[in-house]
């Protein structure tokens, strides 16, 4: 099966399956058109609309994604739309959508593999600086595993991280930061300036161990989470956990959270965007001693 | 039930925070212990681009601009029908429509906007000191109508935004408008606080006694202000900025703008200053406070000389 939807030329490879990175057993597909609305469903949010035939995510003039069961998702490209956005959305959010449905959990969160085998999930807001925070990390002996959404099942009762990436998205600053040359590297998309670098890879699903919490702050500062408030760090960084409720059954990403803070050690790491990469990974490695 | 959002919108440094302070302990009541660190944010700067990601199926660190501005309004208009109670929206943006033509901040879900202006020559100095800038750079920002904060190499912490010159932003919400619009200078509110905001209270959706007006002009004076900060800090003060509760005062332009660029920003928007009573040598000429239904181009009175 091939991994991508789009032939060398760009063509779109109509109907062909493609595995959903990081979820055995799913596939996506691209085809002609999709219908307007997903019967008996409404609108539970801007371009998502959810009812009993699946999940109907709409990006305008990029595409629209219908996912449903839990092993599927068909994608109908908007005339003229942007191949890349198109992948980066199927590999973005509707397979977050998708992992809801097999009552899994997407966490929000770039997920490396350091040098000593331990599992270790850097979560926060888009924008925090996880990728940019992994970069580093992997420069030091780290391999990725997934970057942007993770996700997690549990397995015995552990919670355990899937493999679904082996390149990270870094904007252009980021890169000349890590000299790191873009001029070979494929954008994201078009007209944003950013690039996927391809990195050192994990590819086998590993039990997480830490879970670190970026967050903005003037210096930077580990602190470990204390047990009675793990599952609220945690808990912030599903994928748009205010909609939880219409994507899936909230008791069962609910389940894996609480297996999360009761098997992992879980860190705040402060200074987020004000203090560089390399000062937070100095911090993160101290803290891990 | 479906919250309405009351917009506070100004060019920078134009007393927006002020407003926005007292409008939060007008909301929280007396009994909160007032704190200028625990203001809400009013869907500004990094708390914006959380709301939309909270609410927006697509992350917008991977969208382009005009895709955010597309998507904001929706953003908007599903947090307002999630939300009870009023929610205040700090706003530097001009006033305009989205690529897709909708209004950026939905019509029909805002209560009312309160616009603050402020004399420019003092907007100047103010946002050279805010920004670290001189004030020959700041003249010159002031002027570019085309001021979109947001980069392309890297993402900024805040979500986009279009602020505009002075006079493009300042005319824009005082021309014709979808929205209840009550404009106010800076001084008059300087000036009398207590009859100033009692009045944008009431537009604002408050129906409290004066009483509690007067409470929160007290609490939120300058100088106790300067002193909270001065003793805890402000987390809306930027790095570049070594003080964000600086002067407080009209004129503050004095002694730190030249002759030069007082003629540059006369030149670059004297026609806004004279609707508003901003005089050449810096002065204030009296105006009456104005509440503009929709429809209704702004009007703004200067007594005959």
């Amino acid at each position: 099966m091939t991994d991508s939807h789009f032939a060398e030329e760009g063509i779109a490879r109509m109907d062909t399956p493609v595995p959903v990175a990081g979820v055995l057993g799913a596939t996506s597909r691209i085809v002609p058109r999709l219908p307007d609305h997903v019967p008996g469903g409404r609108d539970v949010a801007p371009g998502l609309q959810v009812g009993p035939g699946g999940v109907l995510l709409s990006v305008p003039n990029v595409a629209r994604y219908l996912v449903h069961g839990g092993t599927a998702i068909e994608v109908e490209i908007a005339e003229g739309g942007d191949h890349k956005a198109v992948e980066l959305f199927l590999r973005g959010s509707a397979r977050a959508i998708l992992i809801y449905q097999r009552g899994e959990l997407p966490l929000e969160a770039t997920t490396i593999i350091d040098p000593r085998g331990t599992c270790i999930a850097l979560c926060g807001f888009s924008g925090a600086g996880k990728s940019t925070l992994a970069a580093v990390l992997i420069d030091r002996g780290a391999r990725l595993l997934a970057d942007g959404i993770t996700r997690v099942t549990l397995s015995g009762g552990r919670p355990l991280a899937w493999p679904s990436n082996t390149s990270l998205a870094l904007w252009a600053d980021a890169c000349e930061t890590l000299h790191i040359d873009t001029s070979k590297l494929t954008p994201v998309r078009l007209d944003l300036e950013k690039f996927f670098v391809p990195v050192p890879a994990e590819h086998k699903p590993l039990p997480i161990a830490v879970i670190v919490k970026l967050r903005l702050g003037s210096s930077p500062d580990v602190l470990d989470v204390p047990k009675e408030l793990r599952s609220d760090v945690i808990a912030e960084n599903i994928f748009r956990k205010l909609l939880i409720d219409s994507l899936t059954q909230a008791e069962n990403p609910a389940r894996i959270v609480e297996h999360i803070a009761s098997y992992c050690r879980v860190l705040t790491l402060s200074g987020a965007r004000e203090h560089p990469a390399e000062e937070l990974a100095n911090c993160l490695f101290e803290a891990l001693l | 039930m479906t919250a309405k959002l009351v917009l506070v919108a100004s060019y920078p440094k134009s007393g927006n925070t002020w407003a926005r302070l007292v409008f939060e302990r007008l909301k929280r009541g007396p009994s909160w212990n007032f704190s200028i660190n625990e203001m809400a944010t009013g869907f500004y700067g990094v708390s914006r681009r959380l709301l939309f990601d909270s609410v927006s199926p697509v992350n917008c660190s991977d969208l382009l601009l005009h895709e955010i501005e597309n998507m904001l309004p929706k953003v908007l208009r599903y947090v307002a029908a999630a939300s009870s109670g009023d929610l205040f929206l700090k706003v530097h943006d001009d006033m305009r429509r989205t690529q897709d033509g909708d209004w950026l901040y939905p019509p029909d879900c805002v209560r009312s906007v309160v616009y603050l202006v402020r004399h420019p020559f003092d907007v100047a100095i103010s946002c050279a000191h805010h920004l670290g800038m001189t004030p020959e750079n700041m003249v010159k920002l002031m002027a570019d109508r085309k001021i979109v904060s947001h980069f392309e190499r890297s993402l900024p912490l805040s979500l986009p935004q279009h602020v505009g010159s002075w006079t493009s932003n300042v005319s824009s919400w005082i021309g014709d408008s979808p929205y209840n619009v009550a404009l106010v200078r800076y001084e008059d509110l300087i000036a009398d606080p207590l009859a100033g905001f009692a009045s944008l209270a009431r537009v604002a959706g408050f129906d409290v006694p004066p009483s509690e007006i007067a409470s929160a002009v007290e609490v939120t004076r300058f100088d106790a202000l300067r002193r909270e900060e001065a003793d805890y800090g402000f987390r809306e003060r930027p790095p570049t900025s070594a003080q964000f509760f600086r002067a407080g005062k009209a004129r503050s332009w004095e002694g730190a703008l030249s002759p030069e660029l007082r003629e540059q920003i006369l030149k670059d928007h004297g026609t806004i200053m004279k609707q508003l009573g901003y005089t050449a040598e810096g002065d204030v000429q009296p105006l009456h406070l104005s509440y503009f239904p929709p429809g209704s181009p702004a009007r703004v009175s200067t007594p005959s000389l």
